[in-house]
């Protein structure tokens, strides 16, 4: 089931002269229970789209749903159906009441029932380890644990969708890691549909189920991690080091594209493959008629490098 | 020199940022013009009545209220533009840049100091000019000008000292934003006791210590006597305001200083100059 | 039902964490006591040069009047002044988008948040009434109470209207920074001009008297003054839409009030949701930082 099914969203500031296109007909499709990550360059439309999709922001056009509300007709009712972190920690907390105080207020705010909201409270605050600043004013705590503080206060309600702007962009490696832990538990636990963006392109590697890289307003790319490195995979490369007879080295090349570099009593072989995983096994059973493999390594494209790819 | 340029460069950057909010500048001389229109009002509505309380300042109560508003109102700007500044760079986080430089807390106060100077005496000018020319409200001008001048000056060396006063408690009492005591209890003790709005022969004699140690209490009466009776300095009264205001000025400057100057290093050893957690 | 139940509770949410942060600053709770107390001290000095003359046809002495005068000015301040900053404070801490992806209505933020100014600003009108009696010798009776009633909840209502406008020129006009114009011009200037906290509207010029006939103060003061100070006249003419309609004073200011808030209040409302709307187009509901 789509919980996000947009079609060629298009936004755009200013009047006149002055109107700068910031989104050029984009497509989100996104399934319920996916994490899905939003990579792009500072200024690329990211904050704009998540706006949009959060019913924050009306489009110069779109068609389509979010969590089956239609985007341009009951924004309203997206608004109160979808939780949202913003990328600063201090956004939506209040620096002299306590931990608690803070998610109290908001826990009203977004209408807990008065029965429950101890228990949802209890819940993330846990979660998210911030029982021991239960009772500690929010200014006297760290950037990183008001972070914390700001992701408790979005999910204190279980929304099905919720967008996360940067959410760890402030975090220590520990911190950041236990973020991520948690959101995969939630959607593990509750089925929630998390939307996040990010700049660390090894955060989306590690927990989004599929990635959308846009740039200038326009997808480059959409899919999993895995199917972009299908779709984008060449470069790849397979170095085999080995003791070979020089004449069968040159059969290789024939047979493969290779770069030879010998190195004293023995040859190193760099095969530029598409595909690592679809060639390794064929090359090393080629190479191993030949002479003795004493070294394989593989160099893989990452998200990195696709993601390099399509923003040129 | 070099402190002195600085000065200046934060002088010239307040006058820089008239450019992005000129309407700013344009609202606050507005505001200033009420308040003196609102008192002009009450002390119109009120004079019938109360002729005889001013028999002392030419009898007349409009001019007497409009001159000390006048006043007050430069005086409580500069009472309060050390602490606000602070306050503002403070929370802006510009403070802790600044003091990285040598004497930069300093250089940054007085350069706004300069900068409030030099904005309140011109808005001042301009109502004393609109008051005597267009509302014609009674008062002795030009001839007075110079002993104005002079007495406006010492008003303001006070205001100033007695601003950095407060400004300290920023770090010493850890008073961060919304109301400084010293400045509050100062401003609200003019309003009260200095015969900002009325002369101070209204109170009992048992309550006017307080008025005579207010150092505005002496800086109105001396240029209530100049602007409305034409009295100079060599009137007697207006000596001794004068040799009490300089005094008191003096003082504040000094102890002023000194107070801000503890207050800055007491800072570098404790909280620092940022909210940053 | 259940939604009109929890935007109350929010309210309350609001005002407890308002109130939360007014407590934290603890030195608030005596200074503006003493404000109330300053401002009726001056008023009360200022009376003793007008001795025992009566206030023309609002009767009793010259520190009643401005008890009175003073009351309607902490409503005003709070109820005029404060939707403008309070859109303004949500919007710089980047929180409106958070509010708006909550189930409340555009309004309960805004009206939640006042409640510092609330908490701040209405306890002065009792404590200004207090000190008045209690220290300075004024004097008030109790007349007419449908019309002073009528009176607390029109002023109210159009003080509040006048405050939304306001608060939507932060979205409508983009006044982002700075002064506010509209709140300004008519709290700041016009009606602390024109509106008689201090004097008499009919000591001011003519012009001024016709331009204090549009502003609910003039009338609510009016009202007030002649339903709450002995002596007061219930019959003699004082504004000019009293001469002009020449029927009793106090109907007339509660026709006024009655009018003025029904076209400010509503209006108020209006702008303020076509301000979030245009918001909503141009992507500035929030400073994103």
């Amino acid at each position: 089931m789509a919980v996000i099914n947009l079609v060629g969203i298009r936004k755009s500031y200013g009047k006149r002269k002055k109107r700068m296109e910031v989104l050029h007909g984009i497509d989100v499709h996104v399934e319920k229970g996916e994490i899905f990550g939003l990579l792009g360059r500072n200024g690329a439309g990211k904050t704009t789209l998540i706006k949009v999709m959060a019913g924050l922001l009306i489009p110069d056009v779109a068609k389509g749903e979010v969590l089956g509300y239609d985007v341009m007709k009951e924004a309203n009712k997206i608004r109160a159906s979808v939780s949202l972190v913003a990328p600063t920690a201090d956004v939506g907390v209040d620096p002299v009441l306590t931990v608690r105080q803070n998610l109290l207020f908001w826990a009203t705010v977004y209408g807990i029932p008065s029965k429950e909201v101890d228990k949802s409270i209890d819940e993330v605050m846990e979660a998210l380890e911030l029982a021991k600043f239960e009772d500690t004013w929010a200014m006297e705590i760290s950037a990183g644990t008001r972070q914390r503080l700001a992701i408790a206060r979005a999910l204190l309600v279980k929304h099905d969708l919720v967008f996360l702007d940067e959410p760890t962009v402030k975090l220590d490696m520990e911190a950041a890691k236990m973020i991520r832990n948690f959101i995969v538990d939630l959607r593990n636990r509750f089925g929630i549909t998390f939307f996040m963006t990010t700049h660390l392109i090894e955060e989306a590697e590690e927990i989004c189920d599929r990635v959308m890289i846009i740039d200038n307003g326009k997808v480059k790319a959409v899919g999993s991690v895995e199917e972009l490195r299908n779709t984008f995979a060449d470069g790849e490369e397979i170095t085999i080091i080995g003791k070979f007879n020089a004449l069968d080295v040159k059969r290789l090349e024939e047979m493969w594209k290779v770069e030879i570099i010998r190195v004293g009593e023995e040859f190193q072989l760099n095969f530029h493959v598409e595909d690592v995983d679809l060639r390794i096994s064929a090359i090393i059973e080629s190479v191993k008629k030949y002479g003795k493999i004493m070294d394989i390594k593989t160099k893989r494209l990452t998200l990195n490098d696709i993601f390099k790819k399509v923003t040129v | 020199m070099n402190e002195l340029r600085a000065i200046f460069s934060f002088a010239w950057i307040e006058f820089k940022a008239l450019k992005y909010y000129p309407s700013n500048l344009v609202l606050e001389i507005i505001k200033g013009y009420v308040t003196v229109f609102v008192w002009f009002f009450i002390a119109y509505f009120i004079q019938g009545f109360s002729s005889d309380s001013f028999k002392e300042f030419g009898g007349n109560y409009v001019s007497y209220v409009v001159f000390g508003v006048i006043f007050f109102q430069s005086s409580q700007a500069f009472l309060l533009t050390p602490f606000k500044s602070l306050s503002a760079a403070f929370w802006e986080k510009r403070l802790e840049i600044y003091a990285t430089l040598s004497d930069g807390v300093q250089t940054y106060i007085y350069g706004e100091m300069l900068w409030n100077f030099l904005l309140k005496t011109m808005t001042m000018l301009l109502f004393i000019f609109t008051f005597i020319f267009i509302v014609k409200v009674d008062l002795i001008f030009p001839y007075s000008f110079i002993n104005l001048t002079i007495v406006y000056l010492l008003l303001t060396c006070f205001s100033f000292g007695a601003g950095l006063i407060g400004a300290s408690n920023f770090f010493f009492l850890e008073v961060k934003q919304g109301r400084e005591p010293f400045t509050w209890t100062l401003g609200v003790l003019t309003q009260l006791f200095s015969g900002l709005y009325y002369p101070i022969s209204l109170f009992p004699e048992s309550v006017r210590w307080v008025s005579y140690m207010l150092p505005q209490s002496y800086a109105f009466d001396a240029v209530r006597r100049i602007a409305i009776n034409g009295a100079s300095f060599s009137n007697k009264n207006v000596m001794i305001d004068v040799i009490v205001l300089s005094a008191f000025a003096i003082c504040s400057l000094i102890i002023g200083l000194k107070l801000f100057k503890r207050a800055l290093s007491r800072a570098e050893r404790t909280t620092g100059f940022s909210s940053l957690v | 039902m259940n939604d009109f139940v929890n935007e109350l509770r929010a309210v309350w949410a609001f005002s407890k964490r308002e109130m939360v942060i007014w407590a934290s600053y603890r030195v608030n709770i005596w200074t503006w006591i003493i404000d109330v107390f300053i401002n009726t001290s001056i008023f009360f000095l200022i009376s003793l040069l007008v001795g025992h003359h009566l206030m023309g046809a609002y009767g009793t002495n010259y520190v009643s009047f401005v008890v009175i005068g003073l009351s309607i000015y902490y409503i005003s301040y709070t109820n005029l002044g404060d939707p403008f900053p309070r859109v303004a404070r949500i919007y710089w801490n980047g929180t409106m988008d958070l509010y708006m992806l909550s189930p409340l209505s555009y309004f309960t933020p805004v009206i939640g948040i006042m409640f510092r100014s609330v908490i701040d600003d209405y306890p002065r009108v009792g404590l200004a009434f207090l000190f008045g009696w209690f220290f300075f010798g004024a004097s008030f009776t109790f007349r007419v109470p449908l019309y002073v009633i009528l009176g607390v909840v029109l002023i109210g209502l159009s003080t509040f209207g006048i405050g939304m406008i306001s608060a939507s020129s932060f979205y409508l006009l983009n006044f982002k920074r700075g002064t506010e114009p509209v709140s300004f011009i008519l709290q700041d200037v016009v009606i602390a001009l024109v509106g008689g906290y201090y004097y008499p509207v009919n000591v001011l010029p003519q012009y001024l008297q016709i331009l204090a006939s549009f502003i609910p103060h003039t009338y609510a003061l009016d009202l007030f003054r002649r339903a709450l100070l002995p002596g007061a006249s219930l019959t003699q003419p004082v504004l000019l839409l009293q001469y002009v309609l020449n029927f009793s004073p106090i109907v007339v200011d509660t026709l006024a009030l009655a009018l003025l808030s029904a076209v400010l209040f509503p209006l108020g409302f209006y702008l303020y949701y076509l301000g979030i709307q245009k918001a909503r187009k141009e992507g500035t509901l929030t400073r994103w930082q």
